[in-house]
């Protein structure tokens, strides 16, 4: 029901990026992937502004993939914006990071994150996270119909 | 020693030895000039010295007291010290050479002055101006005021027993002293030289004004009663030579002498109450202070000082104690600065560890990720062709990889362990073992492994480190028990000294009791990598929250047949 919004993975990391990029293929996950490779990148994706002027910010990405070790503004500081914006409040953001420190954990929920999923060394185990996260985000979750403020 | 204007106060005793020896001066220079005006009255007199003793007198008491003068008077004192040495053996050879020197009672009893005698006196005379000559020769210290204090208890015990022996006129006494007797007038002088020293040894050995000013109170009290008691034997004795001529001048005499003697009582009373009040306002109240001051500075007020009342041994005392208290004030102060330099420095270092650790956990795995994802794209990519070795070989590649990934995990862990705070609370062990067990059972659960654990058990600790502590050592039972066919595991407990001692018993490979030492470093393995898996942090980590918990771990195992790991860990307040 999701199948023509697209997938915003920020990360910075291209080695990253590309095994993420190839587990959604594996996947068989057909959502346009967009890639930011920092903090204001995302933000401009997001709110439709700078590269992205235009874009309608109420056209939420299906799901978020939000690395948390980001240049420019980090993970952290991009998952508060989003949350403060009454139009993006409400987009799914799961952070996938290398971090299982507590702090970051904390912070994130704290921030509103919707999943935290710490990404496995074991290329097998993330395509199988990564495939759990399409199952659910984009498959079984309902979202709200996006809610056009005036 | 604190301050130098308490010199002239100090000094008071010898001050007051001075004046004595000034006062043996005065009887002797009396009584020669008697002996130079009126011969014959001076021979009848009772109160009188005869010549020669006068003189040694005269010049033995001009040492004693130019000795008492100190600075500067110091050459003069030796040499009337040995002057006075000298006539004090030459008047002993005259008296030895001249009659008889065995005293005799009756001349005691009868009259008081029998000459003969006077080898005693010019003896202790002698001492006296030896005492001095030795003494002012060297800068005055505790010795020569130990040699000028021997000498004046000499002088001043067998004079004073001497005085007595005339006054109260006991046989007994009078046959006690015989060997030493003196006349009655050497006694008087030579108590009054003997105090002159005394007074001098007092002054320069304590120092001080308290004992000056006491000292002061019993020489005063001390010469009063001899002037009375002096002064009663006197007239007494004139009374009964005047009597049967004179019979109102006798009365007379004696109601004068009654009267001064009752005068002497009157301030002798005074001297006494002014003692008591003297001593409690300078000795017993400073004292009150400085104990209060201590008090104050035992129950943490660092700042208290005691109040400097006076500048004498307690005033030294106090102003003493200020400096010790300041000086512990300041330590005390230097040591909480240290302290908190300290504990910025340790939370700065902590910081770091903290950013470090958060980096690692960040920075190290991604590639560790990439190199095992690639890997595992080339090997399944249906487009590559490699021989079995090659699939092999990157089989290793990407064990390795996740085998680091592991390592950074647990290597984070053990830094945690030491970073986080902790946090004490009720734990209930047992639960906790049992919930570990249940863990390892669903990761393999084709094991059948007994394991027996002793239910209600709690310590009182930090429930995420203990978790940890408990899943690394029911881990290791559970690893190293897989190649032994009935393997059981015994988690038991038991209370000693205060302290929970827990223990997890295995049955399987053991380990080398002669190596227990490494057992507990980090990356230290006693298995080979194809025997038991894991990377040696396991035991570290378990020792580290056994540190943070006060804690202790102690092994003992046999190869082939099992290990036994018992740790302490405070006991659980009761609920």
């Amino acid at each position: 029901m999701n199948s023509k919004k697209c997938i915003l993975l920020v990360e910075d990391n291209p080695d990253d990026e590309e095994l993420t990029v190839r587990a959604l293929d594996r996947n068989l996950i057909a959502n346009e992937v967009v890639v930011a490779h920092d903090g204001e990148e995302a933000l401009d994706f997001v709110f439709g502004r700078g590269a992205w002027a235009g874009r309608d910010p109420a056209d939420l990405p299906a799901l978020i993939l939000l690395d948390l070790n980001l240049p420019k503004l980090d993970g952290l500081g991009v998952l508060r914006q989003i949350r403060a914006d009454e139009r993006t409040r409400r987009a799914p953001v799961v952070i996938l990071t290398s971090s299982r420190e507590q702090q970051d954990l904390v912070r994130g929920y704290d921030l509103g994150a919707n999943s935290y999923v710490r990404k496995p060394i074991e290329f097998d185990e993330f395509v199988e996270a990564v495939r759990q996260l399409g199952v659910y985000w984009l498959v079984l979750n309902e979202m709200p119909v996006a809610v056009v403020t005036a | 020693m604190f301050h130098d204007n308490d010199r002239s106060r100090r000094d008071l005793p010898r001050h007051f030895g001075v004046l004595l020896a000034a006062v043996a001066c005065a009887v002797a220079a009396i009584d020669l000039l008697r002996w130079a005006i009126d011969p014959v009255g001076a021979q009848e007199s009772t109160a009188s010295l005869r010549p020669f003793i006068a003189a040694t007198t005269l010049v033995c008491g001009g040492a004693v007291a130019l000795f008492g003068l100190r600075a500067g008077y110091a050459r003069l004192a030796l040499a009337l010290a040995g002057l006075g040495t000298s006539l004090a053996v030459i008047g002993i050879v005259i008296t030895v050479m001249t009659g008889d020197i065995a005293p005799k009672l009756v001349d005691l009893v009868s009259a008081g002055r029998p000459e003969h005698i006077d080898v005693n006196v010019s003896l202790l005379l002698a001492i006296a101006c030896l005492s001095v000559f030795i003494s002012a020769r060297r800068p005055f210290g505790p010795w020569s005021a130990h040699v000028v204090a021997a000498a004046a208890g000499l002088i001043l015990g067998i004079g004073t027993m001497n005085f007595l022996a005339y006054v109260v006129q006991s046989q007994f006494l009078l046959a006690a002293i015989l060997p030493l007797a003196v006349r009655l007038d050497s006694a008087v002088v030579l108590i009054l030289i003997a105090a002159a020293l005394f007074a001098h040894a007092i002054g320069d050995v304590t120092r001080g004004p308290i004992v000056g000013r006491v000292s002061a109170a019993v020489a005063v009290a001390a010469v009063l009663i001899l002037l009375e008691t002096y002064l009663a034997e006197a007239t007494g004795r004139l009374a009964i030579d005047l009597v049967a001529s004179d019979h109102a001048a006798a009365v007379a005499l004696l109601d004068a002498a009654q009267a001064a003697r009752i005068g002497l009582l009157v301030v002798l009373f005074a001297v006494m109450v002014g003692s008591v009040v003297i001593i409690t306002s300078t000795v017993a109240r400073p004292i009150k202070a400085l104990e209060g001051a201590l008090a104050a500075f035992m129950q943490q007020h660092r700042e208290f000082r005691a109040p400097v009342i006076q500048d004498d041994e307690i005033g030294e005392l106090s102003i003493g104690f200020n400096k010790l208290a300041a000086e512990n004030a300041a330590l005390q102060h230097g040591l909480e600065r240290r302290v908190e330099e300290r504990t910025v420095q340790l939370a700065a270092v902590n910081q770091e560890l903290e950013s470090f650790a958060y980096a690692v956990s960040h920075d190290l795995r991604a590639p560790l990720r990439a190199v095992e994802g690639f890997t595992r794209a080339i090997v399944s990519d249906p487009a590559t062709t490699l021989s079995e070795a090659s699939r092999r070989d990157f089989g290793r590649v990407q064990a390795a990889a996740t085998r680091m990934g592991q390592l950074i995990d647990d290597l984070l862990v053990l830094s945690r362990i030491t970073r986080q705070d902790l946090r004490r609370e009720r734990v209930d062990l047992s639960a906790i073992a049992h919930e570990v067990v249940a863990d390892l059972r669903t990761l393999e659960p084709a094991r059948a492994v007994e394991v027996r654990i002793q239910d209600g058990v709690f310590a009182n600790g930090d429930e995420r480190l203990i978790r940890v502590l408990l899943t690394n050592l029911l881990g290791n039972a559970w690893k190293f028990t897989r190649r032994t066919p009935d393997a059981s595991i015994d988690v038991d407990s038991d209370i000693r000294e205060g302290q929970l001692s827990y223990s997890v018993r295995d049955n399987g490979a053991g380990f080398d009791q002669a190596r227990v030492d490494k057992l507990f470093v980090p990356f230290q393995r006693l298995h080979s990598m194809r025997e038991f898996e894991g990377n040696g942090i396991g035991l570290a980590t378990v020792q580290r929250v056994l540190q943070r918990h006060g804690g202790r771990i102690a092994a003992t195992g046999t190869v082939g047949h099992g290990a036994m790991f018992t740790f302490t860990l405070p006991v659980a307040r009761p609920q």
